[in-house]
């Protein structure tokens, strides 16, 4: 009889400390995640996720498009251009 | 016994939970912290639009602005170019502006100094830029440049080169 309750309590103390560490894990685990959330915040242009963030190479495509329509008026000296706005790039 | 047995598993369980509720309120504490505490860090992105927008008052369909060159003659109003832009670089928040921006224009024939350059805001934040060239440092201002091609009502060809530097990191980084 004394055999068995100390098996049951050992079994008792074992299922609070598998409890406690699994509480413990998840609160870990949140807090690791919210740093990287908070890590996201800092908006240099990435898209993260594909859903918040801004594509800056959208944004690049502007003065792409000016270069492209001022050849439209003069293409002359291309290749040079070309290679000069792809060095200071 | 067994009475006293139990209200000692009473009390160390209630010790127990006492302390499971501390440790996720903390946890919950550090979790809100960690997020809020950081705030959103757009420095980069405005730089981007400050150069678009500036982009788009110096040259419109591939031509450049005849406020600025006409028939490659530079106009006389250049320094009032950015408020033609409407472009305001100071504001009522902050005691000192915390945009800069610098157009150079560039003929073909001397890429090495400008033929002429527009500039605005506080030119401090002009050195972050330069020291931010090797590595990135948080609470220096943010940077961004852009180039393009475009001619005047002549046709004389340009290389145009967009610099742009906004500070705010009071509100943009934890300090």
């Amino acid at each position: 009889m004394l055999k068995f309750n100390k098996r049951g309590q050992v079994g008792q103390t074992l299922t609070w400390v598998v409890a406690t560490l699994i509480i413990v894990g998840v609160l870990i685990f949140s807090i690791i995640f919210s740093v990287t959330l908070a890590g996201i915040k800092d908006w240099s242009g990435k898209k993260i996720w594909g859903t918040v963030g801004s594509d800056l190479n959208e944004n690049s495509q502007i003065l792409e498009t000016k270069t492209i329509l001022a050849y439209e008026l003069n293409s002359e000296n291309k290749e040079q251009i070309e290679e000069i706005l792809k060095n200071d790039k | 016994m067994n009475k006293l047995n139990k209200s000692g598993a009473g009390k160390v369980f209630s010790v127990y939970w006492f302390a499971m509720i501390l440790i996720i309120a903390g946890g919950v504490f550090a979790m809100v912290y960690l997020f809020y505490g950081t705030p959103f860090d757009v420095r980069e992105l405005e730089a981007h639009v400050l150069t678009n927008k500036i982009a788009d008052c110096v040259s419109y369909s591939g031509k450049i602005n005849s406020n600025l060159i006409s028939n490659g003659i530079i106009s006389e109003n250049k320094e009032l170019f950015m408020e033609n832009c409407h472009l305001t670089f100071s504001s009522i928040e902050w005691e000192e502006e915390q945009y800069y921006a610098e157009v150079d224009f560039y003929k073909l024939e001397n890429l090495d100094n400008p033929f002429f350059s527009v500039t605005a805001g506080n030119s401090n934040w002009l050195s972050d830029c330069e020291i931010q060239e090797n590595k990135e440092y948080k609470k220096l201002a943010k940077c961004n440049e852009g180039n393009f091609y475009s001619v005047d009502d002549a046709n004389n060809q340009y290389i145009i080169k967009i610099l742009t530097a906004v500070r705010k990191s009071e509100k943009n980084v934890k300090i």
